[in-house]
């Protein structure tokens, strides 16, 4: 191929012949509107995953709006709603995922520098950022010991303040450094997901700091990332409540590389937790777990429109007991040792019906439920196999 | 390809063809070093992430043309020979 390409530039001579109004600029061009709808079909055996109902379940939804505008030539304006129905994996209805002040203060060839002010993204993980975007995340049910569902509305973003940093190098490559600093609500609903329907009181996070850097070597198809989280939250018991006044802290470390090739894609990502809680059984009870994860992934383009997907996953909830014969004893025999731990092999394939429409098919074959809700109350009673199914079909238009 | 601002403050408004377009393909593939997918992946990840701004994609070479011209800071490239004196041209020669 010996094919000539010629860049067009505008440059500041051309500024005399556009004629351009400030409220033009505003609501014109700088103003613009996305959105998503998809909407699937799941079928899960053998656990509570979507439903506490056997059989085929619609709660498979995801609709989204966005918006974002040039406020001045450093300064945006970006806010995102979306609607969800996931059955038992989150709360259905609507949340605002983001909602920001983006302030461009560093921007030459080499370095760039924003800073965000309001409800911000998770961008921290490799795919914190598009968990939310059913069309670009890699799979209908992300894997769960990283993008753990009952924990979406925590881990999607957050209040506060975040800054981003590039660099770019033609010889070492690009850099990309996050620092975010917030809270998330806790709605009672999310309360719920994570405590059970028998929390009367009150659920709050107290703070969320996470750092994260990215590099991609100069011209290379890799890209290599690590993330810190440290967060603390709090439960205050109600004057008649099932569990009692709590103090929990969670750190979270994970380290993961990304390949990307013209046919062949590569991910994967390794991570640690610490979860510490103070409380909420009674008083004194006091407990830590050190919990440990990895997926390995890849992505074959058939052709232009043809993407499959193969993935494996494990996860432990604690190392000191990664087959949970230590969790089966402790509780007298209640709750099943495979709720300390959950593996998931996943295939799946991808249609792009048109540029803006796709369908996707995928089948999960699961071991273990740890990673299901109410995240304190397991139930042995609704998920008593130890091997479960999900099979999924999600249709995706976005504009 | 990060940067958003020329260096006037200007913001860069960024013109493209649909992904599928061979000279898209080319541009993306000679000029950026990066797969179409890839260029997609990252716009729709500033999209809907509201991080950022994703190009605007026209339909032609004759669109993107009138659209860069119309537009102050704009930016964009084409296959064909352009003879046009309000646009500032730069030539990318593969071997």
């Amino acid at each position: 191929m010996n094919h000539k390409i010629t860049v067009i530039l505008i440059v500041f001579i051309t500024l005399a012949f556009i004629p351009t109004s400030k409220s033009e600029t505003l609501l014109g061009k700088n103003w613009r509107w996305h959105g998503f709808a998809a909407q699937g079909v799941i079928d899960v055996n053998g656990s509570n995953f979507v439903t506490d109902d056997k059989g085929v379940s619609t709660k498979l939804s995801e609709f989204g709006v966005n918006t974002s505008v040039q406020l001045t030539s450093n300064l945006r304006f970006a806010a995102q709603a979306v609607y969800l129905n996931g059955g038992n994996r989150y709360f259905e209805g609507a949340r605002v995922d983001y909602l920001l002040l983006d302030w461009t203060f560093l921007n030459t060839s080499k370095w760039q520098g924003n800073f965000y002010l309001g409800r911000f993204k998770n961008v921290h993980w490799l795919y914190s950022s598009v968990r939310n975007i059913p069309f670009v995340r890699p799979s209908i049910i992300l894997p769960q010991s990283v993008y753990f569902d009952g924990f979406r509305d925590i881990a999607v973003g957050a209040d506060g303040s975040a800054l981003k940093i590039s660099y770019n190098d033609d010889d070492i490559g690009d850099f990309d450094f996050n620092f975010s600093y917030g809270t998330s609500p806790i709605s009672k609903k999310q309360q719920q997901i994570i405590l059970s329907e028998f929390a009367q009181g009150k659920a709050k996070q107290d703070f969320d700091a996470q750092a994260s850097l990215y590099w991609r070597p100069a011209l290379s198809q890799w890209r290599f990332g690590l993330s810190l989280l440290d967060s603390d939250f709090s439960y205050r018991q109600a004057d008649v409540d099932f569990f009692t006044s709590a103090k929990f802290a969670f750190q979270f470390y994970t380290l993961n590389a990304l390949y990307e090739g013209e046919q062949w894609e590569f991910s994967g990502e390794i991570y640690q937790e610490r979860f510490v809680t103070k409380g909420l059984v009674y008083p004194q009870f006091l407990q830590e777990s050190i919990g440990q994860g990895m997926y390995l992934q890849s992505r074959y383009k058939w052709d232009e429109n043809i993407t499959l997907l193969m993935r494996y996953e494990k996860f432990y909830s604690d190392k000191e007991d990664k087959k949970g014969n230590k969790l089966a004893l402790n509780s007298g025999g209640r709750t099943p040792s495979y709720f300390a731990f959950q593996n998931d092999l996943t295939i799946g394939a991808s249609y792009d019906v048109t540029k803006n429409m796709q369908v996707r098919l995928e089948q999960h074959w699961v071991e273990g439920t740890s990673r299901l809700t109410p995240v304190t109350l397991p139930n042995p009673l609704l998920n008593d196999h130890k091997n479960w199914q999900i099979t999924a079909v999600q249709l995706m238009y976005w504009f | 390809m990060r940067q958003t601002l020329w260096p006037n403050d200007q913001v860069i408004v960024v013109y493209v063809l649909p992904s599928k377009n061979k000279t898209h393909r080319e541009f993306s593939k000679k000029a950026l070093h990066m797969f179409p997918y890839q260029l997609d992946r990252i716009w729709n990840k500033l999209t809907y992430s509201g991080v950022g701004s994703a190009p605007i994609v026209v339909n032609s070479q004759k669109e993107l043309i009138e659209a860069v011209q119309h537009t102050r800071g704009a930016i964009g490239y084409s296959e064909d020979k352009i003879n046009n004196n309000q646009l500032n041209i730069i030539t990318i020669k593969n071997e």
